[in-house]
């Protein structure tokens, strides 16, 4: 561990990321040329990232603390958004070291049948949980309580992606997958909660239809525009004793611009960081089709992204922008404004509208409900988390100014344990303790009783049915 | 030239991986080709472009009617050469009517 800290001192994150990347594809097989080119997109990501972010927050970051101090919106997070996120994660030696050594553990959990989910083809997303892995790490001061905590976190995850495959199936009409990304289905034991107390009271369900809605808030989705639209505003109301001075207009409109432009630049840059992990889910992919290991009945882990575009999941998910972002500025206590991750909150409904089988008005209810109590956990961690930022290099201007990631942050669950696993003293014990012994229960529950868990998760009865008796016949 | 996007939920992930395989593609029949990445939030408003390969199902249509596919089989693998054939003959045909 101490080498690993060395090289990362000496090298940088730019380097050395990219390096165990490629020394992990050369070790599973990946052709050496292919490698090499997602390896060196990795490094050139990174970098990228660091000059976007510092231009980011370099003009909004004064923008928004003057907003703090000129109005009563205390709002000084500022949401980089998922990618950002996940390279700051995967810069810490913590998110490089479980690259790795995650990628074994959970080779262990699916053939010790701990869980039927293969995660590796989704080896990107565990910078999803690794986030608050790498938190916890920090504020214990502590790496070894970090990588266990991230293991521990990891178990949480396949639970819910196991719970979830069944119903995920179903709905998106996709075979033999699953989620498992945490910030995507975290949300699903609160719709199931919903969705439990809506068939006890016998409410009716009320159908909306997802086409007239997506046209009316679809705006919502333009992340270009909203960017835009966003800086403006924030600009406006930190500027707006000095609105008479023409000078004061320009600043303001090149934040909007400036706004937009991220908004428009991300894609394309976190696309780079991204080819040098796909080489890994895809030669696993391909490996796990082709029969080599033999297994009945499993899941493979695919990206969110492939559930996005699904008419429900992107009507509730555009609904949902304009009442987050609304409830984020009246709510006592939050902390965060939601910019960056906005556009990707159709990822963050997955598993409510998995559980609520696309019915968009439950689903908007259940994320209404959520995602406010969400933010406050995210107002807890930003510090923290600006924290990790800043010590892989990312510049974040002094006055205040902080940053996390609205669709990775907001994760009740894994704030409880990261809160549990942190605690002071004995505390800390007690915490890590309960955490632990809620989850097995929680899993030979599930073992136990799978077709009702599944049932309440949101699969029908003839699904299941139709399943199982395919496998049966193979 | 065929003028291509790719898109999916933040036009990073699967993007990247499909684009990479429609690029292998194309290289290999010799079309010229130019890409964009895209969200599935944008596709409705796109234009200028001859077609649309989208990650995973989504029932959006694009307002200038550009052509809309659903690549999700070079990602999971299953089907993927049915699709490769399909994304063929739609390259071919648009390439066709363009002369």
């Amino acid at each position: 561990m101490e080498i690993l800290k060395t090289f990362l001192d000496l090298f940088g994150a730019t380097i050395l990321v990219p390096v165990v990347v490629f020394i992990l594809c050369l070790f599973l097989k990946v052709g050496v040329k292919k490698a090499f080119r997602g390896a060196l997109f990795m490094g050139i990501g990174l970098t990228a990232f660091n000059i976007i972010l510092g231009a980011l927050m370099g003009t909004l970051g004064p923008v928004v603390m003057e907003m703090v101090a000129n109005t009563g919106i205390n709002l000084p997070v500022i949401d980089v958004g998922w990618a950002p996120a996940s390279m700051i994660v995967f810069a810490n030696k913590l998110g490089i070291f479980y690259l790795v050594f995650g990628l074994g553990w959970n080779l262990v959990l699916f053939v010790t049948k701990v869980t039927d989910t293969f995660e590796p083809t989704d080896i990107y997303n565990y910078y999803q949980f690794l986030f608050w892995a790498t938190i916890v790490a920090i504020v214990t001061d502590n790496f070894w309580l970090g990588v266990v905590s991230c293991m521990f976190m990891n178990l949480l995850q396949l639970l819910l992606a196991d719970l979830l495959a069944p119903a995920i199936q179903e709905h998106y009409d996709y075979e033999g997958v699953t989620c498992t990304a945490f910030g995507c289905v975290q949300c699903a034991p609160m719709a199931i909660l919903v969705r439990w107390i809506i068939i006890k009271l016998k409410i009716k369900e009320v159908k909306l239809d997802p086409e007239t809605l997506r046209e009316k808030f679809g705006f919502w989705g333009e992340p270009v525009s909203m960017g835009l639209v966003i800086g403006l505003v924030i600009a406006i109301v930190a500027k707006f004793s000095d609105l008479g001075i023409v000078a004061t207009w320009a600043d303001v409109l090149k934040t909007a611009i400036l706004t937009g432009a991220i908004m428009a630049l991300y894609p394309s840059v976190s696309g780079l960081f991204i080819k040098g992990l796909l080489p890994i889910s895809q030669t696993l992919n391909t490996r796990l089709r082709s029969g080599e290991m033999k297994r009945k009945n499993f899941n493979i882990g695919i990206d969110p992204a492939v559930f996005f575009g699904e008419g429900a999941t992107l009507t509730t998910g555009l609904i949902l922008i304009p009442i987050i972002l609304g409830i984020s500025i009246i709510l006592p206590g939050n902390l965060m404004m939601p910019l960056a991750d906005l556009p990707a909150m159709p990822f963050m409904v997955i598993g409510i509208v998995t559980v609520m089988r696309g019915n968009i008005l439950n689903s908007v209810i259940t994320g209404a409900i959520w995602y406010p109590i969400a933010l406050w956990c995210n107002s807890d961690i930003a510090p923290t988390f600006t924290e990790a930022a800043k010590a892989v290099g990312v510049q974040i201007p002094e006055g205040g100014a902080m940053v996390s990631s609205f669709c990775i942050g907001s994760n009740p669950i894994l704030w409880v344990v990261y809160k549990a696993w942190t605690a002071a003293g004995s505390m800390q014990y007690i915490g890590i303790a309960v955490t632990v012994l809620v989850y097995l229960a929680l899993l030979i529950q599930f073992k136990k009783h799978r077709r009702a868990w599944w049932l309440a998760a949101g699969a029908s009865e003839e699904f299941l049915d139709a399943k199982f008796a395919a496998e049966k016949t193979e | 030239m065929l003028r291509l996007t790719v898109a999916c939920g933040g036009g990073v992930v699967t993007t990247t991986l499909v684009t990479d395989q429609l690029i292998d593609i194309l290289k290999k029949q010799r079309i010229s080709h130019t890409v964009t990445p895209a969200k599935i939030t944008q596709i409705a408003n796109i234009q200028d472009q001859d077609l649309i390969v989208v990650t995973g199902k989504t029932s959006v249509k694009n307002v200038d009617e550009i052509p809309i596919m659903i690549g999700i089989s070079l990602i999971t693998g299953v089907g993927s050469d049915a699709f490769i054939d399909e994304f063929l003959k739609t390259v071919k045909k648009i390439e066709e009517g363009k002369k």
